[in-house]
């Protein structure tokens, strides 16, 4: 009898664990901005661990990186797998252990990192840009010292493992989508790459020159640190990588950062390339490739770009293609097919707001 | 560390971990560890504080019980061969040391704490003097001083200790370590109640095993603390600063609705963090003083302080008010007044006591001459309740209102409420000064209210409105069905789907609706600064 009362009271509390986990889950979700309507990015983090199959590259950086770098243009030109582990802003320390996590969860061949944020000094911080770089990565030490590493002063470790301590005062703003995409999980990027066909208006000027910083600036302890441990994860784990500057009109760099990128690169044999400097031989007309007076490049500018880096890796690097391997074919084939629909709407709704704003 | 912290929640559940683990007989030593890792977390130097304050007061009543035994043994060894006038002058004699002890003890540890609270307020009543009566410019600066957490706590809990000591109430503890928990018993320490020896040492001492409906209920009231905290009072916080920065600009109804405010906000606040206290004590098998009994349903101002911080209350009338209405000088004196007019005489041994207590409670709320302002009114108002009282029973009689009747008591039920709320004025208010005039400005601007102000202009938006006035009556609710029986007594009785339900929707409350985190300037507990 009292045996049959302890096993019952055990059961309930088991329940009651269960249910406190569950609903805990569950406010999480609810409270998580989605990132569906607006701030796609959010979502790359999330979707990258939907990918079962091999990724054999991952470009990781910032905001360029998603919407410069096209992996399906990739897929159908050369059969390479790849994703854009990339978000806005996204800082050194952030790449690093985007790149530790990858390799964890799918080791990659090829890490090819886009190094524009090195200019960015060491106290940098967005909440918004951490936020949407690290709430989709799954529970584990890289997304913990990832954490740590990014964080400002005001934000807490606590709340990155219970997003709703952070955002429990969403229900103000609350829309339908919150609740659908608390249980609904439909990718919206294109293996981390951010459709946007719009083009922009006008550029600005430049009056000093292609880059505004000279000599002056420097990369920051804090950056050469996470550069470096990037080179020594991927020396140890045998995974090749490339460092890259994606393509921007933004006069925002220095040919010193180039320089020193450079002579890391080559005490360390690795190569480096900022594609600045190829923009006439890949055919850019900023005013035509970017959405936003050439900070990025759109649709049609990632596309240009990707073909080239396309070629630039087969020549340089051994990265398998995967045509005709029959799983590869039929997942990526859903992907290519769903991008073009995607696409379409997104030109569609694209002249439509054209038509409005007229 | 503060109630209201993920580092205190992570801290409690360690505790209770562990604490379920160590033997029974150890459990109090690990809860003396925890309280002190606890109080440490304030700052190192507030250690120093509290530890002359048990040393201090634990020898005190060890002195004094042991000058009391040997006093004891000393007539019980010689009945016979002295005589009585002889026994008189020795007791009289022993009992003179254990007052000095206690007088002593009393001064170094009521001296630490008027130090921290009154010593920059003296001085600055020194320097008024040296201005207005000397003439003089030449000012005494005032100290840097940070009041260590819980002094004022931890000092009244042992100087009652000693005081009962001194009467023969109970026996001392002899253990200093077992002694040094009942001072510092962190989920009291920093809002009290103030415990009395007899009741909180036993139940601190004996240890307690393992029950999950203990833990389940003492969450449950942790909950409770936390919704009156963070969706009661700190939701409302902002507007009530904001309107009394603003209420030349908004008066009338604004300073109505802010003294409204206020009072939930306060009783949410204090009431909020006892809860916090008292159900993490029950998760560890300690049962402590209630400190509040819904008191915005008393009738009358002094019920009201029955049932509002009530161990607080319990102190002044056992140590400060018998004492003194006992005193043969205050006795003596009514005589003197009976001889001008009886009545008066007759109330002079309560009401001057009183008096005194209520400076007292003011002086201990804050070193500012509002508080006592505040105190006295308080005083005023209970004396002048006592005084009409006849009169005003007589008037229900003629108008054929029973006491018993529902009418009579919500009248008295409003009126004490918000009488109160109008005297919390000089809590908010800058000075005693500021004080009164809020209370002037209570009156004017009746008719240029808007409701877009409240939500535009004094810092509470449409949503939280909408949210503090459902979690009012929530509250409100939930405290009249506690008049018969316990809330939480209610929800044990309900299925357990029901019961699952009501935990889910009150941390969901908490959680979402809790006013914490980046964009809050999140409020420490309006009593930590008493």
């Amino acid at each position: 009898m009292e045996r049959n009362s302890t096993v019952k009271r055990i059961g309930l509390v088991l329940t009651e664990a269960v249910l406190l986990i569950i609903f805990v889950w569950f406010l999480n979700r609810l409270f998580m901005p989605k990132y569906v309507s607006e701030n796609r990015d959010g979502r790359i983090s999330r979707e990258y661990y939907k990918e079962k199959l091999d990724t054999d590259i991952i470009f990781v950086g910032s905001s360029t990186v998603y919407s410069g770098i096209n992996p399906i243009i990739l897929w159908e030109d050369k059969g390479y797998t790849s994703y854009d582990r990339s978000n806005a802003s996204q800082t050194m320390w952030t790449s690093y252990y985007m790149i530790e996590d990858a390799i964890r969860y799918n080791k990659p061949k090829l890490v090819a990192l886009d190094v524009g944020f090195i200019k960015y000094d060491d106290d940098f911080t967005e909440e918004p840009s951490n936020r949407k770089a690290i709430d989709g990565m799954r529970l584990s030490s890289s997304k913990i010292k990832c954490i740590e590493a990014a964080k400002g002063e005001e934000e807490r470790l606590i709340e990155y493992i219970f997003p709703v301590l952070r955002f429990h005062t969403r229900w103000k703003e609350f829309k339908l989508e919150d609740l659908i995409y608390t249980f609904k999980d439909e990718e919206v990027t294109n293996n981390g790459f951010i459709i946007d066909p719009k083009r922009t208006k006008n550029l600005p000027p430049r009056e000093n020159g292609r880059y505004i910083h000279g000599e002056e600036v420097d990369i920051s302890p804090k950056n050469w640190e996470y550069l470096m441990k990037i080179i020594n994860i991927c020396r140890e784990n045998d995974v090749e990588l490339f460092l890259m500057k994606v393509p921007s009109y933004s006069d925002n760099w220095s040919l010193k950062y180039d320089r020193l990128i450079d002579e890391l690169g080559e005490e360390y044999g690795i190569s480096y390339l900022n594609f600045d400097e190829l923009d006439e031989t890949i055919g850019f007309d900023y005013l035509i490739h970017s959405p936003d007076e050439g900070s990025h490049l759109n649709t049609e500018g990632a596309e240009l770009f990707t073909y080239y880096l396309g070629d630039y890796i087969e020549e340089n690097y051994n990265i398998p293609s995967h045509r005709g391997e029959e799983k590869y074919e039929e997942v990526w084939g859903k992907k290519s097919r769903r991008y073009k629909e995607m696409l379409a709407l997104a030109i569609e709704k694209n002249l439509e707001e054209e038509r409005n704003s007229k | 560390m503060s109630f209201i912290s993920l580092k205190f929640a992570a801290f409690v559940i360690i505790l209770l971990i562990v604490y379920y683990l160590v033997p029974k007989k150890w459990q109090w030593l690990l809860l003396l560890l925890a309280s002190y890792y606890f109080y440490l977390c304030t700052g190192i130097k507030n250690m120093g504080y509290i530890l002359v304050t048990t040393l201090t007061t634990y020898g005190a009543a060890v002195f004094i019980e042991n000058n009391a035994r040997v006093q004891k043994e000393y007539i019980k060894a010689n009945k016979e061969s002295l005589s009585r006038e002889e026994k008189k002058v020795y007791k009289a004699s022993m009992k003179k040391k254990e007052k000095w002890m206690l007088f002593l003890c009393t001064v170094i540890n009521i001296g630490i704490l008027a130090y921290f609270k009154y010593a920059n307020f003296s001085i600055a009543y020194l320097n008024l003097f040296k201005l207005h009566v000397m003439g003089s410019t030449d000012f005494i600066g005032f100290f840097d001083l940070i009041l260590p957490l819980g002094i004022s706590f931890y000092t009244f809990q042992s100087i009652g200790y000693l005081v009962d000591i001194y009467y023969g109430k109970y026996e001392a503890e002899r253990n200093i370590f077992k002694y040094a928990l009942y001072v510092s018993y962190f989920p009291q320490i920093i809002q009290g109640p103030i415990s009395r020896f007899n009741e909180l040492a036993s139940e601190l001492y004996r240890g307690a095993s393992f029950d999950i409906m203990r833990i389940r209920s003492g969450f449950y009231r942790v909950m409770w603390g936390l919704f009156k905290k963070l969706v009661i009072a700190d939701r409302l916080s902002p507007f009530v600063q904001t309107s009394m920065e603003m209420r030349e600009e908004y008066s009338g109804f604004y300073l109505i609705l802010t003294l409204f405010f206020y009072s939930m906000q306060i009783y949410g606040d204090f009431s909020g963090g006892i809860d916090v206290a008292l159900g993490v004590s029950e998760m560890l098998g300690i049962r402590v003083a209630e400190n509040f009994e819904r008191p915005f349903f008393s009738k009358n101002i002094a019920e009201y302080w029955r049932r509002w911080h009530i161990t607080l209350g319990t102190w002044f009338r056992d140590y400060i008010f018998y004492p003194l209405s006992i005193n043969k000088g205050i006795i003596n004196l009514g005589k003197r007044c009976k001889g001008l007019n009886e009545g008066f005489g007759k109330r002079v041994p309560i009401y001057l006591p009183m008096i005194i207590v209520w400076i007292t409670t003011g002086m201990w709320h804050g070193a500012e001459s509002k508080y006592v302002v505040w105190g006295l009114l308080n005083c005023l108002f209970i004396i002048i309740g006592t005084e009409i009282k006849p009169g005003c029973e007589k008037l229900n009689e003629k108008l054929g209102l029973k006491e018993a009747s529902l009418l009579l008591k919500l009248i008295r039920v409003v009126k004490t409420f918000w009488l109160m709320a109008f005297l919390r004025v000089f809590d908010i208010a800058e000075d005693t000064k500021a004080g009164f005039e809020t209370l002037g400005l209570v009156f004017k601007g009746w008719k240029n209210f808007d409701i877009n102000v409240i939500f535009n202009e004094l810092k509470l938006p449409k949503e939280e409105f909408i949210v503090a006035i459902i979690a009012l009556i929530v509250l409100f609710s939930a405290e009249l069905l506690q008049r018969k029986e316990g809330l939480r007594s209610r929800i044990f009785k309900l299925p357990i789907p029901c019961r699952w339900l009501i935990l889910g929707g009150l941390i969901f409350i908490v959680v979402v609706y809790g006013s914490y985190g980046m964009g809050y300037d999140a409020k420490q507990f309006i009593y930590l600064q008493f």
